[in-house]
């Protein structure tokens, strides 16, 4: 005791013990400015109340992804969405989702346009597919110039909104002509869809036009179909004729 | 070449089935690209043609078809309806007979 007592009285370098400090005994006046750092504080041991309203800034969070958008998932945890493609919208998905960029309420693809600069024969009587054999655009790859068929690609099935025209003269009085759209080979019976004319004189040209709206699933084809009951073969005109179409968005 | 329709129509005479027989009906015929053929074929009583009988009937039926063109042709030197009757009381019926005579020699079916 009377060595401590020699110590403490002549200040010692090093010479006071952990033992000899009171519990709580050293307060703030004690500590020196900007003394304490990290290593002294336990991992995770700053609670919420120990941060100052407004002090964390952009600087003090980690990084991240470039384009990513902090949210939180399910559970109520931080979590990113992730980085969506360029011209896409932030997405709801509902409570218990992360949200989604995607695009904003769908975009009428596919869609394409398709048309024919040379005729065309049509035999009498004779259910005779059209081949629009240029396209003017398809950004699906969904028409085929070689056969006439628009088809409906995976993933892509819903309402179709479709328009076709050709252009026939020749016929003759009293003769029938007629434009059809045609699903997987044969007749859309729900409803259909079909134009009839009867030609009043053989020098007149027929528009046979059609439009129509048809529920498709994958792999479903649609094609344009004439006809003509003249007796004889009757060619399209070599131009004006048309086939185009795109998906329906909100139904 | 004939038209399938007409072979069909030529060989279901042939047969005493012309009766029976309707285009998009019982019989229907298609084309998707790859040439004319017979879709469907009901008519009861009567075979589905065979190649070679529809063969058979190509020079009839090429006959036929330019009838039909004749026929077209005449109708429209005719004229309208209107216009026919407008050339009777114009003309006279024995002008209009001579004028549609003349029609119809100048265009004679095979």
């Amino acid at each position: 005791m009377a060595q401590i007592k020699t110590n403490l009285q002549y200040g010692v370098t090093g010479s006071l013990q952990t033992g000899s400090i009171a519990g709580d005994a050293i307060d703030g006046t004690k500590i020196a400015d900007d003394a304490i750092n990290s290593e002294h504080l336990a991992a995770g041991g700053i609670d919420t109340a120990h941060i100052a309203d407004d002090q964390v800034t952009l600087a003090k969070m980690a990084s991240g992804t470039d384009g990513n958008v902090i949210t939180y998932d399910a559970s109520g945890n931080p979590a990113v969405v992730a980085v969506g493609t360029s011209g896409h919208f932030l997405k709801s998905q509902g409570a218990g989702s992360v949200p989604v960029f995607a695009a904003a309420g769908g975009d009428n693809t596919p869609s394409f346009l398709a048309y024919r600069n040379s005729t065309q024969a049509v035999a009498s009587a004779t259910n005779t597919i059209m081949v629009f054999n240029t396209e003017a655009y398809d950004g699906d790859s969904a028409y085929d110039t070689t056969n006439g068929r628009f088809t409906v690609p995976s993933g892509e099935g819903g309402k179709y909104f479709f328009t076709a025209q050709y252009v026939m003269s020749g016929m003759g009085d009293g003769t029938k002509n007629s434009i059809a759209l045609w699903k997987n080979g044969s007749a859309y019976t729900s409803p259909y869809f079909d134009y009839d004319s009867n030609s009043p004189t053989a020098s007149t040209a027929l528009y046979n036009r059609i439009i129509g709206i048809l529920t498709l699933s994958a792999a479903d084809y649609v094609q344009v179909n004439m006809y003509q009951n003249t007796g004889g073969s009757i060619n399209t005109h070599a131009s004006q004729n048309h086939f185009g179409g795109y998906k329906l968005i909100g139904i | 070449m004939a038209n399938l329709s007409n072979k069909i129509k030529l060989y279901a005479e042939a047969n005493g089935k012309v009766a029976d027989m309707s285009y998009d009906g019982n019989v229907v015929l298609q084309n998707e690209g790859s040439g004319d053929y017979i879709h469907t074929w009901n008519i009861s009583g009567l075979a589905q043609p065979t190649e070679e009988q529809l063969n058979a009937l190509e020079s009839q039926a090429t006959t036929l078809e330019s009838n039909y063109q004749v026929i077209k042709t005449r109708i429209n030197l005719y004229g309208t309806t209107a216009e026919q009757l407008e050339y009777i009381v114009e003309n006279g019926v024995d002008a209009f007979v001579t004028k549609q005579n003349q029609i119809k020699s100048d265009n004679p079916k095979g």
